[in-house]
């Protein structure tokens, strides 16, 4: 038996296998049985926010509600849109005071990410989710009056007992809670890549060229985008600037070295999360292989996987060949409007 | 091979069981440190030097060691554990634990890298710091032996060089470390400091320039001369009891030498 099955297995006893169950007593949420994908590490699930299938759903409703905003114009789900991945197809994405400075995040396999934000500074999704409300470009809001909103609203009150119990009080950390579980069941594998993997599906010509392409050190993009999540969860600089404006990790470590270093964005549904990089500069995938390519800057702070060698030297049908690969990643039954 | 590893777990509570009863039973720590020309390694802008005269800074270093074993003065072969990944960054990595029956022990044994019977693709658990030592399979398969990363002064500003040595198209370069020691355990706590002299793999027995070494997975060259100096990295700094001390900063990450005091950062609209 592969190790990973065992705690899905005792998941799966837990709550009988059955994701359709009727919502239980209030105080007796229904624990929700999840799909890990093969050859997935196994997840780490705060043990103070179990998923469940009540919270979940509080999660759901909450991400797509602007009552979360000042105004009740903003959702989290305003910036992070389904069909992009959970991404923002906006370079910038509008907020109740305007635009904000980096491009929004796709969400998705969030289970297996130590850290959340482009400069990593949350260490959990219930921390992450605590920050847009209250950014004064983003959402606008203090917590104190997104508690009386929902505790004074029709349907939440019930929703929030369902999920936690009724002698809890509803506020930033129940919602938060609610809102990270809901992101936690984000998992997105059904792509051609894995089920070529398991053996189901053939690559086309062009896209094992890619795939073997992007897994040797001529196009070198295995080191940082690690299988089978497709990003290492760290923090590099990919020579954008120079000089970067946006001091990306350093604001978190004030190490001189760390300006400019982002965290790496998986691969995957990459088809579908345009535009790139951290500030969206870049509209295709054309542009980001030619920025890996030729296009990058050389300095002290560009990462040593990039400064070894001047430039790639990818041809056009190379160039293709890799974004049939990347492709490859998409998938679409995730990425539903 | 891969139920080598799997089965890591089971092993090592069949080891505890096995001597419960031994009242001379003792507990090993076993420590990875690193230094260069003398001085424990610091992540930081350009400072060392080696054999070929390379000005050099260190940015990464990430390595694993297996079959990590103690042998007794009667040959007698005591199993602390089948796998060990180091991140010179993270202290939180930098120990292995076991319990060991009583006696005198005499030689540390481990393997640089993994075997290359069980280097194959899958064979370590999925978690993220094996998953990061990948060696794709359509360069051979398997891991990373060790991902030593960093810049070097050239004319015109710095290059980089990647040390990634490992299966290079399927051949084995990995090695054994025998170490020789003395511990006499009974009972209570001990430990034993293996010390890696990064420069020991650029200078000796083969110089080894930057300049000429670009990156290295798919030259068997290369990784041969590393395998050849790196036998020689090794040695041990201490063995005996066990130092508390050495763990007092478990679980703190080592920041490059200009980190400074997390801040209280305003709210950024950016994701």
């Amino acid at each position: 038996m592969k190790y990973w099955l065992l705690p899905l297995l005792l998941l799966g006893a837990c709550s009988g296998g059955d994701k359709g169950t009727t919502p239980a007593s209030p105080h007796n949420p229904t624990p929700y049985a999840l799909d890990v994908p093969a050859g997935f590490p196994i997840p780490e699930i705060p043990a103070d926010n179990p998923l469940t299938i009540e919270g979940i759903e509080l999660g759901r409703l909450l991400f797509a509600d602007p009552i979360l905003s000042v105004d009740s114009t903003v959702a989290c789900a305003s910036c992070h849109l389904r069909e992009s991945a959970f991404a923002d197809a906006r370079r910038f994405s509008k907020g109740v005071n305007g635009l904000t400075s980096r491009n929004s995040m796709p969400l998705f396999n969030l289970l297996w990410s130590p850290s959340f934000f482009w400069d990593g500074r949350s260490a959990s999704l219930e921390d992450q989710a605590i920050h847009p409300v209250q950014n004064p470009i983003e959402m606008g809001e203090d917590w104190s009056t997104v508690t009386a909103k929902l505790t004074r609203h029709p349907t939440y009150p019930r929703l929030f007992a369902q999920a936690f119990g009724a002698n809890k009080p509803i506020g930033q950390k129940l919602a938060v809670q609610a809102i990270a579980q809901f992101e936690r069941t984000l998992v997105s594998a059904d792509t051609k890549y894995d089920r070529w993997l398991a053996g189901t599906e053939e690559f086309t010509p062009e896209e094992e060229r890619g795939f073997l392409l992007f897994h040797t050190e001529q196009a070198d993009c295995f080191h940082c985008h690690v299988a089978p999540l497709f990003t290492d969860n760290q923090f590099h600089n990919n020579g954008l600037d120079l000089d970067p404006a946006d001091p990306g990790l350093a604001r978190q470590t004030e190490g001189r070295l760390d300006r400019g270093k982002f965290k790496t964005p998986s691969l995957r549904n990459i088809e579908y999360t345009a535009p790139y990089m951290h500030d969206g500069r870049f509209q295709t995938l054309q542009e980001v292989i030619e920025h890996y390519n030729s296009g990058f800057h050389r300095s002290n702070l560009t990462d040593p996987l990039m400064l070894i060698r001047p430039e790639l030297n990818l041809n056009l049908k190379e160039k293709q060949s890799l974004i049939s690969f990347l492709k490859t990643l998409s998938d679409p039954r995730f990425n539903r409007p | 091979m891969k139920f080598i590893y799997h089965g890591l777990a089971a092993c090592s509570l069949l080891l505890n069981a096995c001597s419960n009863s031994d009242s001379d039973r003792g507990e090993i720590h076993v420590n990875f440190d690193h230094v260069i020309a003398g001085a424990e390694l610091v992540p930081s802008e350009i400072r060392y030097t080696n054999a070929a005269g390379n000005e050099y800074a260190i940015t990464r270093l990430e390595y694993i060691v297996s079959d990590i074993i103690l042998e007794t003065a009667a040959g007698k072969r005591v199993d602390l554990t089948e796998v060990h990944y180091r991140n010179a960054l993270s202290n939180a990595t930098r120990s292995l634990s076991a319990h060991i029956p009583g006696g005198e022990y005499s030689v540390l044994h481990f393997t640089f890298g993994i075997d290359g019977g069980k280097n194959e693709t899958g064979a370590l658990p999925s978690l993220e710091h094996f998953n990061n030592m990948a060696w794709p399979s359509p360069m051979g398969g398997g891991y990373h032996y060790m991902r030593m990363e960093g810049l070097f002064r050239i004319p015109d500003g710095e290059g980089s060089f990647l040390t990634h040595t490992g299966p290079s198209a399927g051949a084995d370069f990995s090695f054994d470390v025998s170490l020789p020691l003395h511990l006499s355990v009974n009972g209570g706590s001990w430990g034993i400091t293996v010390v890696m002299d990064i420069n020991q793999w650029y200078d000796a027995p083969t110089v080894y320039d930057f300049n000429d070494r670009g990156s290295i997975m798919g030259n068997a060259d290369a990784q041969f001369t590393l395998q050849e100096n790196g036998t020689a990295a090794f040695s041990i700094s201490h063995a005996g009891r066990h130092d508390h001390d050495a763990h007092e900063h478990e679980g703190e990450e080592n920041h490059e030498e200009t980190a400074g005091e997390e801040q209280n950062h305003e709210e950024h609209a950016d994701d």
